[in-house]
């Protein structure tokens, strides 16, 4: 019975990290289609990330150069407080950033400081937010 | 500097005096062994140097301890413009979800937070004993996940 219950367990956790993996993958493509669009440069690498329910596990990092500055797309967890997932646009050297996080309606932009913007997910949320950071010194 | 960053240098600065607070209860204890009377001129015992010695991790760590949650809350007033004044469980939650911290973050902190209150109100059945430097990293990483200014 508590082999059921692990192979269970287990069976979940592959398909969260799936899921996970599959979403990250689609949101850091739309990074690198509108930042392409935008004539902004995108070095593609990979960081590993482990978390206590899923293991290790690899996501897309990118790094983002534009005329106003530079930033990079870090997903950071699965496992967040009050969200299925997070990843951060961080500016650099700045180090403003901003958090992009997965809830029941989808990829959401939302700001760590008292305004609380929550935008959805979308070119031009990803766009304004990525011009505001970078400008940031 | 920013406020974030002035936070976490004021918590590990409780930690360094943590770490030279141990090696004066140190040299204090060598001297109290070659000279039981050392202290006797101040009215204190050689048994008060021992509980001292005794009590110094924890005293530090409830100290480390208000030192984190008086940043949090000038955060919470000033970052997130809120007046408010939450329980430390419902301050710590609030902020977590706002940051959208990794869970481990916030579950370490959160372990904290029980070891502090069970040294606090003697809840001895729930705090499970952290070592001061390991809290220390727990509440600064935490803290690193707040705005940056405020």
């Amino acid at each position: 019975m508590a082999g059921t219950v692990s192979a269970e367990s287990a069976n979940v956790a592959v398909q969260t990290l799936y899921q996970w993996l599959a979403d990250v993958e689609e949101l850091a493509r739309d990074v690198e289609r509108w930042s392409n669009q935008n004539n902004w440069l995108v070095r593609r690498d990979t960081k590993s990330i482990t978390e206590d329910k899923l293991g290790s596990y690899l996501v897309p990092y990118l790094t983002i150069r534009a005329p106003q500055g530079g930033m990079i797309f870090e997903p950071i967890a699965r496992y967040v407080v009050g969200a299925s997932g997070r990843v951060d646009l961080c500016a650099f050297p700045s180090f403003f950033n901003a958090v992009v996080v997965r809830t029941d309606s989808g990829w959401h932009i939302k700001s760590l400081d008292k305004d609380s913007v929550d935008r959805r997910w979308s070119e031009e949320s990803f766009l304004e937010t990525a011009s505001q950071l970078m400008a940031m010194t | 500097m920013r406020k974030r960053d002035l936070r976490i240098s004021r918590i590990r600065a409780v930690e360094r005096e943590y770490r030279i607070a141990v090696i004066a209860a140190e040299l204090l204890n060598q001297q109290l062994t070659s000279d039981p009377s050392f202290l006797d001129l101040d009215d204190l015992r050689f048994r008060d140097a021992a509980i001292h010695r005794q009590n110094l991790e924890t005293t530090y760590c409830i100290r480390l301890f208000a030192e984190f949650e008086t940043g949090l809350r000038e955060a919470w007033r000033h970052a997130y413009g809120r007046p408010s004044h939450p329980k430390t469980s419902n301050l710590l939650e609030a902020i977590a979800t706002r940051c959208a911290m990794p869970q481990p973050w916030f579950d370490q902190v959160d372990k904290v937070r029980e070891y502090r209150n069970s040294l606090v109100h003697d809840e001895s059945a729930t705090g499970v004993m952290i070592p001061l430097g390991e809290a220390a990293r727990r509440l600064c990483r935490f803290f690193s996940a707040l705005p940056p200014d405020w």
